[in-house]
Order: C-alpha cells, then sequence, then structure tokens
C-alpha cells in the first residue's frame, strides 16, 4: 500500500517533535531532580545507585502536547480521549508518586476515572472486530469493559517496570503492531495518532536503559499504559492490542494470582529475585514470593540485569510478531 | 535462540491459540446456540443468561489453564 506524501510528512514531524519534546524534557528533569533530592534507590544494583525520579512528567507531558495539537489539526474526538485518557493516568500516578497510596485497590479504582473520557466522549465503537468472525455486538458489555481495561492495562504496565528500560523499550516493542494494525484498516488518523507514544518512548528508554539516568515512576508506568489502552479502544485495535502486551498482562496475572489478590508492589514483603554480590540477579526458591515474568526468566539461573531485559524484549517480539499474525487474521482473511 | 525463553514463548504461543480457540468456541459455537425457542422474553433470557455462563466457564478455564502451565512451570524450575 502506497501512503500519502502529507500523511508521511506529518508522521515524521509528529514523531520527531514527540521525540525531541520527551528527550530535552528527561534530559532536563535528570539534571533536576537529583539537586531536589528527587531520587530512588536502583534496588538491583550492588552500590545502589541513586538515580532521578520520576520521569513521567517528561513522558506525559510530551505525549499530551503532541496529541493536542493533532486533535487542533484533525478535529477528531478519538485523538482528544487519548490525551484526556493520558493526563488522567499520569495525574493519579503523580499522586502515587508523591504520596505513595498504600491500598493495593486505590490506584486500579482511581485508573477507571481514566476510561471516563472514552465513555463520555462516546469515542468507542461496541462492535470489536474479531478474528475469522469480524465485528461482533457488544453494546451492553463493552462500555463496562473500557471501564476495566484502562485500570487493567495501566497495571500490567506498570508491574514490568522492574528492571533498567524494561518498560520503554517493551511499550515501543508493544505499540509497532497497533500501528501496523492501523495502517493495514486505512485508519490513518488513528495511525499518527499512536506515533507519540513510540515517539515518546524511545526517547525515554535513552535515559532509562542500563545502567538508568531516571525512572520513570507510576506517573510514567500508568500514562504509558493508559496511552495504549486507549489507542487501542479508539482505534478499534482491541484484539490485536491485547496479543501484543500479552507479557504484560500474563506478567500482572501470574503476580496477582500468586499473591492472590490486590496489594501495591511495594508492600509485597518476600522478593521474587535476589541480588547476588557479583551483581547477578537470580531468582528467589521461597515458595511464597510472587511468580514475576522476571523470576520465571530467572529460573534457569542467574543472568545479568541487562540479560534479563533483553529476554523480556525477545518475548515482547514475540508476541508483537503474534500480535501482527493475527491482525493479518483480522483484516486480511 | 536463548533456550530459557523458550518455554515461555510456549505459554505466550499457547495462550495465542487459546484466545483464538475461545473466540472460535464463543462466537462459531456458543452464540449461534438457541436451546430455547426464542418466543417469548422469558426464553430470551434464559438463552441469553445460557451464553454468558457459557462463556464465563470457558474464561475460567483458560484462566485455571495459565495458572496450570505456571505452576507447572515454577514446580519444574524452581522447587528446592
Amino acid at each position: 500500500m502506497a501512503l500519502p506524501y502529507d500523511l508521511i510528512l506529518l508522521a515524521s514531524i509528529v514523531f520527531a517533535v514527540t521525540f525531541s519534546l520527551t528527550y530535552l524534557l528527561t534530559l532536563t528533569l535528570v539534571k533536576t531532580l537529583p539537586k531536589r533530592g528527587s531520587v530512588v534507590e536502583d534496588y538491583h544494583k550492588p552500590e545502589r545507585p541513586k538515580v532521578a525520579w520520576p520521569g513521567g512528567p517528561a513522558i506525559l507531558s510530551s505525549i499530551i502536547i503532541v496529541e493536542a495539537i493533532l486533535y487542533l489539526i484533525y478535529g477528531d474526538l478519538r485523538i482528544l480521549s487519548i490525551a484526556l485518557v493520558t493526563m488522567i493516568a499520569g495525574i493519579i500516578g503523580l499522586i502515587d508518586d508523591r504520596w505513595r497510596l498504600s491500598n493495593g485497590m486505590i490506584k486500579p479504582l482511581l485508573l477507571i476515572l481514566a476510561s471516563l473520557p472514552i465513555l463520555l466522549l462516546e469515542t468507542y465503537v461496541p462492535y470489536p472486530e474479531f478474528p475469522i468472525f469480524g465485528h461482533v455486538r457488544l453494546t451492553t458489555v463493552y462500555p463496562l469493559l473500557v471501564l476495566l481495561a484502562v485500570p487493567i492495562v495501566s497495571n500490567a504496565t506498570n508491574m514490568i517496570d522492574v528492571l533498567n528500560g524494561a518498560l520503554s523499550g517493551f511499550i515501543v516493542i508493544a505499540t509497532i503492531p497497533l500501528v501496523f494494525a492501523l495502517m493495514l484498516k486505512g485508519a490513518y488518523n488513528m495511525m499518527v495518532a499512536t506515533l507519540p507514544l513510540i515517539a515518546s518512548s524511545i526517547a525515554f528508554y535513552i535515559f532509562h536503559r542500563y545502567p538508568s539516568k531516571i525512572f520513570p515512576g507510576d506517573s510514567g508506568s500508568l500514562a504509558l499504559g493508559a496511552t495504549f489502552c486507549s489507542i487501542a479502544i479508539v482505534g478499534r485495535v482491541e484484539i490485536v492490542a491485547i496479543i501484543s502486551i500479552l507479557p504484560a498482562i500474563l506478567n500482572s496475572f501470574f503476580i496477582l494470582s500468586s499473591i492472590k489478590g490486590f496489594i501495591e508492589h511495594r508492600s509485597i514483603k518476600t522478593r521474587p529475585t535476589i541480588l547476588l554480590p557479583d551483581g547477578q540477579l537470580v531468582a528467589s526458591k521461597d515458595p511464597s514470593a510472587p511468580t514475576t515474568l522476571v523470576r520465571m526468566i530467572l529460573a534457569d539461573g542467574p543472568l545479568s540485569e541487562r540479560e534479563v531485559v533483553s529476554n523480556i524484549f525477545k518475548l515482547s517480539a514475540f508476541s508483537a510478531f503474534l500480535a501482527v499474525i493475527t491482525a493479518l487474521v483480522i483484516w486480511c482473511v | 535462540m536463548n533456550s530459557r525463553i523458550l518455554p515461555l514463548m510456549g505459554i505466550i504461543g499457547l495462550a495465542w491459540a487459546l484466545v483464538f480457540l475461545g473466540f472460535y468456541i464463543i462466537f462459531g459455537l456458543i452464540v449461534p446456540f438457541e436451546p430455547f425457542p426464542e418466543n417469548d422474553y422469558i426464553f430470551a433470557f434464559l438463552n441469553s443468561l445460557f451464553k454468558v455462563v457459557l462463556s464465563a466457564i470457558l474464561a475460567l478455564t483458560w484462566i485455571m489453564i495459565m495458572i496450570g502451565l505456571r505452576n507447572l512451570y515454577i514446580k519444574r524450575k524452581l522447587s528446592a
């Protein structure tokens, strides 16, 4: 399929502007946050270095600014929904970063608020497109699923944010199938609206990768998850998104089912991994330790943090590949 | 390819295949299934209820399979 020249130009500008904004804002935060004492320890290194935190404001402000500009260009309420969902989830994340919401249930409940722009602006279509069967009418259930989806996906991305660069890299890989699916559908407005998520994640990854200079905090992880989810819903690529984000969904599902309920991750007493003196990570053999994706990757023996993150990316790439196949089955078969 | 992530890829691949199979069972078998004649509201309601219950059972089965796979993986790899 040939893309129009104007679209390629707009997409390139959107990508470049978001990338530059996130890069510059993150660079500023890396320099200013430590001076204000806003740092946290990196628990996965023997020397426990202090790392600037939270970097979320750089991510969410650049995504919101570019999505707002795109809304002014296209006048498409779906793009406004993405900006509003990102903003609300980011604010909830900032509240959590600042005041530490101690009850594990509060954050998912607050995140329901982030779903509201999609429902109030009526930017959802309750006819999701399934493989083989095409459109399926879910008029009663779909709004309820929208309310649940944002908290579930945001928490899933929050839970995968455990090692240097894991979250930002994962979001980049998981979002590529969405761009592919939207292109396949010919939903070019939405395809362009997806680019800020990728561009912002790549720019942030430069500082977030091993050894991290900044952590996104909940403001970053919740905003990235909420943006991803809102694109999936308003872009009508829900099934592709579910498959693409399977590693994060399975990770949070395995954690929640092993600790039996919603508990704030900071309050989990038994750690799933143990840091060895040489800096390598090893899986905890304590039966009460939560089952996380990282613990499962480490089950065969110790690995460095970089190697674990590389394995997470390989699993994400595999899921992204399955998501691309799913998109082809939905829109080409 | 790193052999340590192959089983995890297997779990993700199986989860994907089961999602596809689940869609087929729900939309290909459960949705068209009308055990009661739809000639009055009670029977129509019972038909819908029946479909919701069957779909919920299917979703629970998916969850149980995933938990079973996780337990098997942890038992084989991490048992002390």
